[in-house]
């Protein structure tokens, strides 16, 4: 089961106070209970933001579901999201992919057997000037080559 | 105000939107999303025209060279079901431009990329507006030549509804009907772009009263009943216009037949009554009109004749004394054969008149009634002719005491209601009018089988007081279907000749109105009533009680006639 933490509880008051209707309030809503959730957002966490809002679940899934930012499925600890979209892809982005897909022996939407790391081929970044560029959780990580990101995933392992 | 629409001036009142006059005034805006009933969401693009507003200048409206308002048009086609007409409004839909036309052609192509087009096997095929307005508006083909996406297919959404998500068009109808008309908000949109489609969250059952409304106002096949799937095509069926009986509201319905079987009722709209809705235990309480139906007069089990029966009738009720006799009247039958039974037993000299409550649980926001009757209303009208009603309680206490010698019952139940089944045999005589085999009939001397509320015609008065007529929709044995003026004709029925397969008659139940029956035995009874039809009984019965007194079959109509005074008014004896 799903409970949100006291301190949660008080951001969702502080986050309920910003808008005129608890519609608003959703998409915050959802984004605590994904990192309290590690990372995703299980049936649970979905139904109870639905509570904590006093919303219909089937609104807040509907939510939940329209944005591919909501992770719907369990990630591993290190969430690898590669921009694919033009900028990244003309510098490279797929030898990129192809390259993190053949080390990790993953495809897109898949974690690792360690649960250490998923893959995600994700759109655009908004990171087209230092493209190609790769989102590791919250962090951004630009100008990346192969070599760039064998010493990233290297960092990572420890 | 003044608003035109494809060049033709209408004068308007209050601030309606583009398309709600236009339904109005008659000019054909073909649309998916929008539903009177519900909030306008205007996501599927169908209601486009083109709208434009007169230019004001300095010295107020702009004038052309002949004088007439210079036109400001807006930038592109807009949504008639999203925006109010203004003063002087000029609007033009695709009867009388390019623009609209084309736009409608390419929407239609969009909402069809994805579409199946599985209409041959599709229940909603012949009553479906995308259907409709494809043939109508649509482009004569597709441009697209890539394989369609799919989706969910016969996902159980709940206990009465089956989804399919490839026909789905998202036009949102039935989530904004669960939102705000059934207030249980158990739909959603799931996904994104063309992948998105109707869905409960996981575990919920899309199981609300109301939940079958989303299938009748679903402009396409998605979403379907899960007890008329496949059962027939629309067009097989015949529809007739009358209500529903399962409780006191009387909402408006269609009932569609096909080989004399009741398949669907579906609601019909009446703004005073049901607006356009109807429950789902209202809709599926049809399967009492064709099962386990009383079929043949029969006496101590063994069948007999209608004229044997009505001697029957007439010897079982001459075997007990007048005053010792009890009958029992009825919320489920129609005004008219009350009326009839109380006329008929008045004059034979019986006192006692019975009458069952049948209250379950409350009112709800929206239509169900905790009174499990449709014609509650009625009897109180009825009562200034019978008498004051006797109860249940006492009626048994009579039988137990022995001054009750012999019961008729007309259409109701009373052993299936608290009466006990030892006091059966406290009665010398017991006579049941009975639509199907229920406790009542089981334990019956004589049982005469009675047309159902969907064989006969006859007016109900609702909790509000309104009073409304059902019509029949099966027809009974020895009827002819196309002889019936009320009865709905499907095309087999016009079309169709006897040695046809679905000419054969079948489902048929041998009974007939409780009216006719005691008509039959009148004069061997000795008792002189004279009952031709039910206009006729309505028209003694509107005579006898003071509200009913300027009410006609004529003025009822589909729609029903409101009662000038609450249902509880005080009827006059002549």
């Amino acid at each position: 089961m799903f409970s949100f933490t006291k301190e949660n509880l008080q951001r969702i008051e502080a986050e309920k106070k910003k808008y005129p209707t608890v519609e608003s309030a959703v998409m915050p809503v959802l984004w605590i209970a994904q990192e309290q959730n590690g990372n995703w957002l299980s049936e649970a966490a979905i139904k109870a933001t639905a509570d904590v809002l006093d919303l219909s679940p089937a609104h807040v899934i509907g939510v939940a579901s329209f944005y591919t930012m909501y992770n719907k499925q369990p990630v591993g600890k290190y969430h690898l999201q590669v921009c694919s979209n033009i900028s990244c892809s003309l510098l490279g982005a797929k030898k990129l992919i192809h390259h993190l897909e053949n080390k990790l022996a993953i495809t897109h939407g898949e974690t690792t057997q360690d649960g250490l790391y998923t893959f995600s081929e994700v759109e655009c970044l908004g990171s087209c000037g230092t493209a190609p560029a790769m989102q590791i959780n919250d962090d951004y990580h630009e100008n990346l080559t192969i070599e760039k990101m064998d010493e990233l995933l290297k960092g990572l392992e420890k | 105000m003044k608003v035109t629409i494809d060049n033709i001036e209408h004068e308007v009142n209050g601030k309606p939107t583009i398309l709600e006059l236009a339904s109005k005034v008659g000019v054909e805006i073909p649309h998916f999303c929008y539903h009177p009933g519900l909030s306008i969401s205007g996501n599927c693009r169908m209601c486009l025209v083109e709208a434009g507003t007169p230019k004001m200048g300095p010295n107020g409206v702009e004038l052309d060279a002949d004088g007439k308002p210079v036109i400001m048009w807006g930038p592109k086609p807009t949504t008639s079901c999203s925006t109010p007409v203004s003063e002087g409004m000029v609007v033009k839909t695709g009867k009388t431009s390019k623009v609209i036309e084309d736009a409608q052609k390419g929407v239609l192509e969009f909402i069809l990329i994805n579409h199946p087009l599985d209409c041959p096997i599709c229940d909603q095929a012949g009553e479906c507006p995308l259907q409709e307005n494809t043939f109508k508006f649509g482009p004569e083909g597709s441009r697209f030549e890539f394989e369609k996406n799919h989706k969910p297919k016969r996902v159980e959404l709940g206990p009465n509804v089956m989804f399919d998500a490839e026909r789905c068009i998202n036009c949102t109808r039935c989530v904004r009907f669960s939102d705000e008309v059934a207030k249980a908000p158990q739909l959603t949109v799931i996904q994104r772009g063309d992948h998105n489609y109707i869905a409960t969250f996981p575990g919920i059952e899309l199981d609300n009263p109301y939940a079958m409304n989303v299938i009748d106002i679903c402009p396409v096949g998605a979403l379907t009943s899960k007890h008329f799937r496949f059962k027939s095509r629309v067009w097989e069926m015949s529809e007739t216009d009358t209500i529903c009986t399962g409780c006191a509201n009387g909402c408006n319905v269609k009932m569609w037949v096909k080989n004399n079987e009741i398949l669907r009722q579906t609601p019909r709209e009446n703004q005073a009554v049901n607006q356009w809705w109807m429950c789902d235990e209202g809709r599926l309480g049809f399967k009492s009109l064709n099962e386990n139906r009383v079929s043949g007069p029969r006496f101590k089990g063994s069948e007999l004749s209608w004229e044997a029966a009505s001697s029957q009738l007439a010897d079982s009720l001459k075997s007990v004394q007048a005053s010792e006799l009890a009958v029992v009247v009825s919320p489920f039958a129609t005004l008219e054969d009350n009326y009839a039974s109380i006329k008929f037993f008045k004059k034979l000299g019986v006192k006692t008149f019975v009458r069952y409550q049948h209250v379950k649980g409350q009112d709800d926001h929206l239509l169900i009634k905790a009174d499990k009757t449709p014609n509650q209303a009625a009897l109180d009208l009825l009562e200034g002719i019978a008498g004051k009603f006797t109860t249940g309680e006492k009626l048994a206490a009579a039988i137990e005491s022995g001054s009750i010698k012999g019961l008729v019952v007309i259409e109701e139940n009373p052993f299936g209601n608290g009466l006990s089944d030892s006091l059966k045999s406290k009665l010398s005589i017991l006579v049941s009018f009975s639509t199907n085999w229920d406790e009542t009939a089981k334990l019956a001397d004589l049982v005469i089988p009675a047309a159902s509320v969907a064989e006969t015609i006859g007016t109900f008065i609702n909790a509000k007081g309104i009073i409304q007529k059902v019509r029949p929709a099966k027809v009974l044995k020895l009827q002819n279907r196309s002889l019936m003026r009320e009865t709905g004709l499907s095309r087999w029925d016009k079309h169709a000749w006897k040695y046809d397969k679905w000419a054969q008659p079948t489902h048929v139940t041998d009974a007939k109105p409780t009216w006719e029956v005691l008509e039959s035995a009148a004069s061997a009874v000795g008792v002189e009533v004279s009952f031709k039809s039910p206009e006729q009984i309505f028209s003694k019965a509107a005579s006898e009680i003071a509200v009913l007194k300027d009410v006609t079959y004529e003025k009822i109509g589909t729609a029903g006639v409101q009662l000038t005074s609450s249902a509880k008014t005080e009827a006059v004896l002549s």
